[in-house]
């Protein structure tokens, strides 16, 4: 049992090492267009107003991405960071599954649930 | 912006340091500040997870159990973040910080304690494990579980509200009340952290909390550290992991609670 629980972990860090890479990968693209468009504007982050609301979905997210708005990639981005956990909580799912560990199959999917809640609920 | 980041990350979950940075230092509003940091939380969790688990320290089972308390919490954390006033969420900040600070210096021995009862609770859910010694691997068993779930909870709560990794509770309530070694504490809390960010940063995103124009440059510079740092955990000495911690914890409570107290935040 130990040495399938090792590989398994062994892929998940592989996996999140992608998703991390790739995220990165999108906001620097993200960033590279904005700068181009909007050089040296100085930000005012201290005044709170919320984020337009294109950017605080999943799928508005994805359609300022056709539109190669630099925000949106920016987003798509950070969008990609926060489901690399995810993905990795769904491997944890498949991995126990074929490992036939059904008490760590249920446990991680409850943890799953949780998690599509916060994203999409 | 994004070179200042780098060097303060090595071990840490990171949001501790970047939510006090951004908001002492660079007077961005506490909520774009948790936004930016959860994101870079998740970054440093994630980016470091592929080098501790070629270790082999941290314990997928106990990660993954607990996550279930850690989301939770987190969901309800960061439902209420909207409600309270943004000096009240530094107080607590501060108060955090403070806790984590001054608990680690009570602690001195009790880890790594292998004589702890084999059966219980621990056992049924096929928690024990064991972890690469200097002389082949070394078992655990793990202690106290219903405690240690219920101060996940509260971890998961408290990154919801405040953006960090919670890191320090996590491993807290791994180290202390399950009596696992510090090593598997830090790594599996490695993990949670990149787990229970998510779900509280799903949140966030969808109420515009996350801005991409700070994320960003906040969330790159995390990646280059959380890379170099995670090389320097297994050699590193124990006690002098824990000092640094301690340190730079003590600091920022201060600061933290001085600024939420003078509503300067």
């Amino acid at each position: 049992m130990r040495i399938t629980d090792v590989g398994i972990e062994r892929n998940m860090g592989r996996l999140l090492q992608w998703g991390v890479l790739l995220s990165a990968l999108f906001m620097l693209t993200g960033a590279a267009i904005y700068l181009k468009r909007h050089g040296l504007e100085t930000p005012h982050y201290s005044l709170f107003r919320g984020v337009p609301s294109e950017f605080k979905s999943p799928a508005g997210i994805w359609r300022g991405m056709l539109n190669l708005r630099a925000w949106a990639i920016i987003q798509f981005g950070a969008l990609l960071m926060i489901a690399t956990p995810v993905m990795r909580v769904v491997f944890a799912v498949v991995a126990f599954l074929f490992e036939r560990d059904w008490l760590y199959t249920v446990i991680s999917a409850i943890v799953l649930t949780l998690l599509s809640y916060a994203l999409f609920g | 912006m994004a070179a200042g980041f780098l060097g303060s990350l090595t071990g840490l979950g990171g949001g501790v340091v970047i939510v006090p940075l951004l908001t002492l230092a660079f007077g961005v509003d506490f909520r774009y500040a948790v936004g930016a940091s959860l994101v870079s939380v998740i970054a440093t969790s994630s980016g470091a997870a592929a080098a501790y688990v070629r270790e082999g320290y941290s314990n997928i089972r106990i990660g993954l159990f607990l996550e279930i308390a850690t989301s939770a919490g987190a969901l309800l954390g960061a439902a209420l973040a909207a409600h309270v006033s943004t000096s009240v969420l530094a107080g607590v900040f501060g108060l955090v910080l403070l806790y984590s600070a001054l608990s680690s210096t009570e602690h001195q021995a009790g880890a790594a304690d292998a004589r702890s009862p084999r059966g219980g609770l621990g056992a049924r859910l096929r928690l024990n494990g064991e972890y690469p010694g200097p002389s082949g691997p070394i078992a655990y068993a793990v202690r106290r579980v219903p405690l240690g779930f219920s101060m996940m909870a509260m971890a998961g709560a408290l990154s919801g509200l405040l953006g960090i990794g919670s890191g320090a509770l996590k491993v807290l309530a791994m180290d202390r009340a399950m009596g696992l070694p510090f090593k598997v504490s830090t790594t599996t809390s490695n993990f949670m952290i990149g787990v229970t960010a998510a779900a509280s940063a799903g949140v966030y995103l969808s109420r515009g909390y996350i801005e991409p124009g700070l994320a960003m440059p906040v969330m790159l510079g995390v990646v280059g550290g959380a890379f170099a740092g995670s090389r320097l955990l297994a050699g590193a000495k124990v006690s002098s992991l824990r000092h640094l911690f301690r340190a730079v914890l003590l600091i920022l409570a201060i600061e933290m609670i001085y600024n939420g107290w003078t509503h300067r935040i």
